[in-house]
Order: C-alpha cells, then structure tokens, then sequence
C-alpha cells in the first residue's frame, strides 16, 4: 500500500516504517499544520513522506523553502501564529538558520515548534560532521534524541508537549541511521489532535522585539523555562536505567545504545546501564545518582564529548568521588558508533569487560576498487565539464560548490578545487582573485544553490567588480537529495507557484555578460565561457540541461525506455579513448585483452552527448534493435 | 534463532527490492524485522549497502556488525566481496556473477571469481540468464532473492507472497515473472 495512505490510518496501528516516515506519521496524530524545509541528506524522505501523505488529505501545509533560513522563519510565524509548526533540515542546515533560530528561545512561538535536525556522523553525505548539540547550550533549546523509528514516533509527540506547554522551539536529533533505520513502530489513533491550536498572533502575548534592554528578561525568562523543563528531563521515561547491581556503569544515548544492547549480548557481567533520550537539559540529578552508586563510569556518545563535559562538572560539584572516563583519543571524536566501531571504543577504555575482537578472517583477502557515486549516463554536467574544461588554461583556478556537480572534483573533470558551504564559491573566488594577475578564477553554482545562498555572492562580485566567472549549472532541480522543486523549477498554475528565471535575476542585478548554452551543445558551451573568462569582472555563463536522470526515470512511470543508444563503429574507433578518459561516460568499456571499446547497454541512455566527444567519429546514436543486432 | 544479511550492489540493481522481500516475507512469517538503508549518492552509480536482520526474539539494534553477518547477499561480484570483513566464518556469500562496470579501472572477472571461489563460501548465480529467461531482465534481483532464500531461515511460501504484495500495482505479468525468477533462483 502507498506509504500515503498508510500514514493517515484512522486507527492505532503498527507497521515496518523507516524513521523519516514515521516522525510524519507523529505529526499527523500531534496535529501539525504547517511543515516546513530545504532538501538535505539524511531527512528528505521525511519529505517524501509528507508529500506522499498530501496526495489523499491535507493535514498540514507543506513547502520546499528556498533556504533552511526560511524554512525555520515560516516555521517560526507560523507558530507565532499559533499554529503547530515543524522544520526540518540535514546537520549543516543550521548553520544556515542559526541567524534567526538563536532568537527562537527569546521569543514565545505560541502554537509550538519542533526544529527536527538530520545530524550526519561519519559525514555520510556532508561536508563535515558537526555535532548539533551544541547549538542547544547556545540557544536554550531542549533537545530530544531517538534511537529507533519507535522512539522517532514517540519523541516528536513528547518534543510536542514540550513545546506548546513551554512555548518555546524543540530539537529532535536524528542522525543518519536512524533517519534511515527500518523497524516496526506502533502509533496511536489520529482522533487525539494533543496541540491543540494556540491563538492568533498578538503582540501582547510578549515582547517579539529582542533589542537591547529587553533582551535580558527574555533571556531570564528562557533560561527558567529550561529549569523548568530539567525537572520533564529528571523524570522523563527517555531516560532510563538498566540495573544490573553491577560496580560499573555505561551512561549512553542516541544510535549507539542500540550497538551497545548487540555487544553486551556477547557477555555474562554485564554493567548497567543509563540511557538517555533527553539530552538537553540533562537530568543531572538522576546522572549524579547513578554516578554515586557505580566505581567507574564510561560515558559513550557519537561525536564530541557533550554529555561527558556535563557529567564530569556536575559529578565534581557534587563531590563524587568515583571514575569517569570518556574521550581522550582523536579517533573517540570521529565517526559513528556502529558495533564495529564500539567495540573498539570500549575495548581501548575497558579491555577487562572482555568484548571479543570479531573474527574477520576473510577480510584480509583483497583491497576492492572504490565505487564512488558518479555523474549519471547523459547528465548535462558531464558534457558542461567537458566543454568548460576545454575553455580553461592549466593555472586557472576553479571553485567548486555543492550539488551533484560537486563530482566534477574527481577524474576525469578535476573541476574545483575547493568546498566549503552551499553557495560559498562566489565569496571565495572573489578572496582567489584579489592580486591575482595571471590565473583566472571560475566558479560555479547549481540552480537550487543559486537561490539557497548563491544571491548574496554574487551581488557582493557585482558591486565590488571581482574579476570572476561563474557557471551556473541549471538542470531544473535539486538533483543529489532525490529531485526537489525550487525557486527555478517549472511553474505550477494550481498552487500559484511561480519559476523565477536565474538569468532575469542576473540582468536585473547588472550583469552585463549572461551567455546561456545547452550543455550538449558543447562547442557553443566552450565558447560562451570563453567569451565570459575575456570579460573583465563578474561573468556568467548559465549551462542548462534538464537532469537527465529525473527525465529517464520519469520517463520509464509512463512505459517509456529509451529507444536508442551509442554504438561504435569499430572501422573508425583508433581506441583513442576520449570518450572514456575526458569524457568519462561509465557507459563505454575497454575490452583488457583486445582493447576494442564497446557500449554497456544497460546504462547508455542513448542521449547522443558523446557523439562530438570523438575525434575520429566513431561514435554513433542507434535505433536499440539495430544496435542489438551488431 | 537470528539471520543477519548484509545487500550488496551498485545504485539502481534494486538492492532495496531485495531487502524489502526477504524483510516482508519474514513479517508474513512473524519474525521481527530490523534494516537500515543507505540512500542519497546510492542513485549515482556508486556502492550501495543495507543491513538486514531477521529473529524471532527481539532485535536490539539496525546495523549487522563486522564479523557476524550469516550472509552477504549482492547483485554484483565486487561489491560482494567489499563487505566481507562483515561475514562470519561460517557465513554464505551468495552473489550474481554479472558484472557492474561503471568505474575504469574494474578488476580482472577472473580474478574477482577466484576470490570469490577462496572465501570458500560463495554461491554464484547467474542472475541475469534467469532474468531473461523469465522474461523480464528486472528481474535479476527476484531471482538473487530465490538463489539466497534456500539459506533463509523464511519459508518459499511467505516470499513468493510478499514478492506478490511487492509488484500488486505493476499487474499480473510483472508478478508471474518475478516469480518466476525467483523460482529459477532457487534452482
């Protein structure tokens, strides 16, 4: 059955459910109106779910905002207006809406507000693997953190009452592998909305202007609710003991409680353990407790030792007297704690416990070739890296930034050199080109990045005349998370949604040089970027081309397979092999002992963008069946 | 009892179908479940990896850990040998002999199958000959589901019903032909 209809089941009912769905299905019984978000990896299946949910019903009302920034604003006014609101965004999406949600405790968001967070230990499909923690401590926002899809759907209903009852903003932190997890999770019935809607916005509700005098007693003000809530945390059924009457003890939370239950299943003395669900405030009182009742005390957590830091403050202030023993290694501050990984932590701490090394006998047999992810056959990033690089000299420097584009670092491409954030490469390539006589800088964008937070580096290599050219990789979509709408998406007259066309943007802020090519078109391509790299200051070159793998894929839901491919006419092929070594379509393979190139017919699309690759022309677009019969 | 899988296989072999067949046909026979799926760069071509484990006691955690998998299950021969750090001594490797190749430098056949021979555990299935026997070439995967099911601790029956549930929307020759793969996988 369609995951839709499955989520709005009237009645209680349990099923297998993946995290990311099941926090939609919480959302539906808490009475959510408004939900809210940017595409990022782990959480766009939440996405999904929601938007599959909104095909039968509409419980709430959802968009794709153009950056995590808005998101959490729409989120947040929504509230304001009492209007149970949700958002949610990957790890670094935070850093994009810390601006406004630092302000979120000082104000009183009426309706309630979960910020749900895609965290991403062992950086998974991130640019790092901050620990969001630590944005709780700085804002005052309690934190809640599900191990499983059961705890997911459990958690987001608690982060609910939390939130109306406190008016003030939840975290629920989920990382990767839970986001991802698949288990059987039992939820309750839809007929008990627990918000309840909160009144509509009035500025007598508390003061919405955090400026100067009035920011302290807002801050008081979110620093006694945080009391309040400590006291939710010391009695909070998320946080609880597994008592074994044992003299050492385990305090753990999140993901790795789960890889902790596998390994301690290996032996007879087993300590006890304090897991903990709420991680923010913590219950120090029940901690300091357990603390003063065991000898020796490990502390395990993903990432940074956030909970440890807490613990050891309070078990001093306490006078306690016992063991603890956290992070001390830099390998302790990296990466997830699945089994193989804790095991390994706790045998470095505790090697007495006697956790067996695993047998990994056959492991030893070969090192495998990587298989990265890579561009897909006939993407118009393939052909635009093709062209560009063609338009480039050996020291010209290229920007790299986020999208499936960023894949052009790897060969054959080695298109972008550096990444920092989404939407950072005009800022950084402006900082390249200051005393930058000789070597030219090129950076590029995708189309969603272009709105997300592409603007402002461009608007600032305008005024000040950075001597730049940027290419913006337009392909309709916001293809690495799974093919989400944005600001440039094709216009949808039922919602009133309008497409906003990046090169009427780039004029009305006085660009003057705005060459567009579609990317198959390679030569044009070539030499539009070498027409904007002859300009002096800011340039762009919009290199267009629909996502070839939405297309396909679109294409197949309604019965229709391509109908052609490559072939090689092996009278002209001089395996010069262009089409494999600069071209770098994974379609084409050598034969290792004849060394004739041939066509993998299950991944050519039959798209045609390597027929201008070949120097000898070799290379031609076949009806299937008479390319079959060679 | 317990039955810990790892799947194998590159982005778009339907390593996802895989795992929800044996997952569903395990729930059909009232075992508990637990998975954990990779998803976002798994469409780009590149390695992709789940974790499945099946019991009929409760399951403490989603992932399999190194060393204790009773099977690698995978839709292609290198990425079957990728994970093998996670295969417990006594553990089946069962994979189809097709290669995937989308990267330059793919090794030699011959010398990915005599690894494969040296684990001492592999089971090798032509998948793709069955997929196209049965008349549909999707279904190489069906036909890895039937080649693994003859270890799985889930009987045919609850299978071949969830592979029925799996393709209920695709109609009834698209059902007939996965199971049929999935009989021929089973030899």
């Amino acid at each position: 059955m369609d995951i839709g209809k499955i989520l709005l089941e009237k009645e209680p009912f349990s099923d297998i459910m993946m995290g990311n769905a099941a926090v939609v299905r919480a959302m539906i019984e808490a009475g959510v109106e408004v939900v809210t978000t940017y595409p990022g990896s782990p959480t766009p299946e939440i996405a999904e779910a929601a938007r599959a949910v909104l095909k039968y019903e509409s419980p709430f009302y959802f968009e794709y905002s153009t950056n995590e920034k808005v998101a959490a604003e729409v989120a947040f006014g929504a509230s304001l207006n009492g209007r149970l609101s949700v958002v949610f965004f990957k790890s670094v999406g935070l850093n994009v809406a810390s601006d406004s949600v630092v302000q979120f405790s000082l104000l009183e968001p009426q309706g309630g507000l979960v910020i749900i967070l895609g965290d991403d230990p062992g950086a998974n499909s991130s640019q790092n693997e901050q620990d969001n923690r630590h944005f709780a401590r700085m804002t005052n926002i309690p934190v809640l953190e599900p191990a499983d899809p059961q705890q997911v759907y459990e958690m987001f209903i608690e982060a609910v009452e939390i939130s109306v009852e406190n008016k003030m903003p939840v975290f629920l932190r989920m990382t990767t592998h839970v986001c991802h997890a698949k288990s059987r999770v039992s939820f309750g019935d839809r007929t008990i909305v627990r918000s309840g809607r909160g009144p509509s916005f009035d500025p007598d509700f508390g003061e919405y202007i955090p400026l100067t005098s009035a920011v302290a007693p807002m801050k008081k003000r979110s620093i006694l609710k945080l009391g309040k809530i400590r006291e939710r945390s010391e009695n909070s059924r998320f946080n609880y003991l597994t008592d074994r009457n044992a003299s050492k003890g385990i305090i753990i939370c999140g993901l790795p409680s789960l890889s902790l239950s596998d390994l301690l299943s290996e032996i007879e003395d087993k300590p006890d353990v304090l897991t903990i669900g709420m991680v923010w405030p913590l219950p120090l009182s029940f901690i300091c407790d357990f603390c003063e009742n065991h000898d020796e005390v490990l502390i395990i957590e993903e990432l940074d030792d956030f909970i440890e830091k807490e613990v050891k403050a309070a078990a001093f202030d306490r006078g306690l007297k016992l063991k603890i023993i956290g992070k001390t290694e830099p390998d302790d501050f990296i990466g997830e704690l699945n089994q193989q990984n804790l095991r390994h932590f706790i045998n470095s701490k505790w090697p007495e416990l006697g956790l067996k090394s695993p047998a990994v006998p056959l492991s030893a047999l070969t090192e495998i070739k990587p298989r990265p992810a890579q561009l897909c056959p006939g993407c118009g990033h393939r052909s635009a890296f093709y062209a560009i690089k063609k338009a480039l000299k050996e020291d010209d420097i290229t920007v790299a930034d986020i999208g499936c584009h960023t894949l052009g670092y790897m060969r054959p491409y080695e298109f972008g050199k550096v990444l920092l954030s989404m939407g950072h490469s005009n800022g950084t390539g402006a900082g390249l080109s200051l005393f930058n006589r000789t070597r030219r800088i090129v950076t590029i964008l995708g189309d969603s990045t272009f709105f997300h937070a592409g603007l402002p580096g461009i608007i600032n290599a305008v005024r000040n005349n950075h001597d730049i050219t940027l290419i913006v990789m337009e392909n309709g979509t916001t293809a690495m998370t799974g093919h989400q709408d944005h600001a440039g998406s094709k216009a949808d007259s039922e919602s009133g949604k309008k497409k906003i066309s990046i090169k009427a943007v780039l004029e009305g802020l006085g660009v003057e040089a705005v060459y567009e090519v579609d990317t198959y078109s390679q030569s044009s391509l070539t030499k539009a970027v070498d027409d904007a790299l002859a300009v002096k200051g800011f340039s762009v070159a919009i290199a267009r081309h629909p996502c070839m793998l939405k297309f396909t894929r679109e294409n197949r839901h309604r019965g229709i397979t391509p109908d052609r491919q490559a072939g090689i006419d092996p009278a002209k092929c001089k395996n010069i092999e262009a089409c494999i070594k600069v071209f770098g379509c994974p379609s084409f393979m050598v034969n290792k002992e004849t060394g004739s190139i041939s066509v993998n017919k299950e991944l050519c699309i039959g798209d045609g963008s390597c027929v201008q690759v070949c120097p000898v022309s070799a290379i031609g677009i076949k009806k299937k069946n008479e390319a079959e019969h060679e | 009892m317990k039955y810990d899988i790892i799947l194998a296989g590159v982005g778009g072999q339907g390593v996802l179908s895989v795992a929800a067949g044996i997952a569903t046909g395990a729930m059909l026979q009232g075992l508990q479940v637990r998975q954990s799926e990779v998803h976002g760069m798994a469409q780009r071509g590149g390695a992709v990896m789940s974790h499945l484990r099946i019991s009929d006691t409760e399951i403490p955690g989603d992932l399999v850990g190194e060393g204790s998998a009773d099977m690698i299950l995978s839709m292609e021969p290198l990425e079957a040998l990728r994970y093998l750090a996670y295969l417990k001594p006594d553990g089946k490797l069962v994979t189809a002999s097709d290669p995937f190749i989308n990267i330059p430098n793919y090794p030699d056949e011959e010398l990915i199958k005599s690894k494969v021979d040296a684990t001492g555990a592999g089971v090798v299935v032509d998948a793709k000959a069955i997929a196209k026997e049965s008349g549909n070439l999707r279904a190489a995967n069906m036909a890895m589901v039937g080649a693994a099911s003859t270890f799985l601790p889930v009987e045919q029956k609850n299978i071949e019903k969830a592979i029925e549930n799996m393709f209920a929307s695709k109609g009834d020759t698209i059902i007939e032909q996965n199971i049929k793969a999935f009989r021929a996988g089973r030899g």
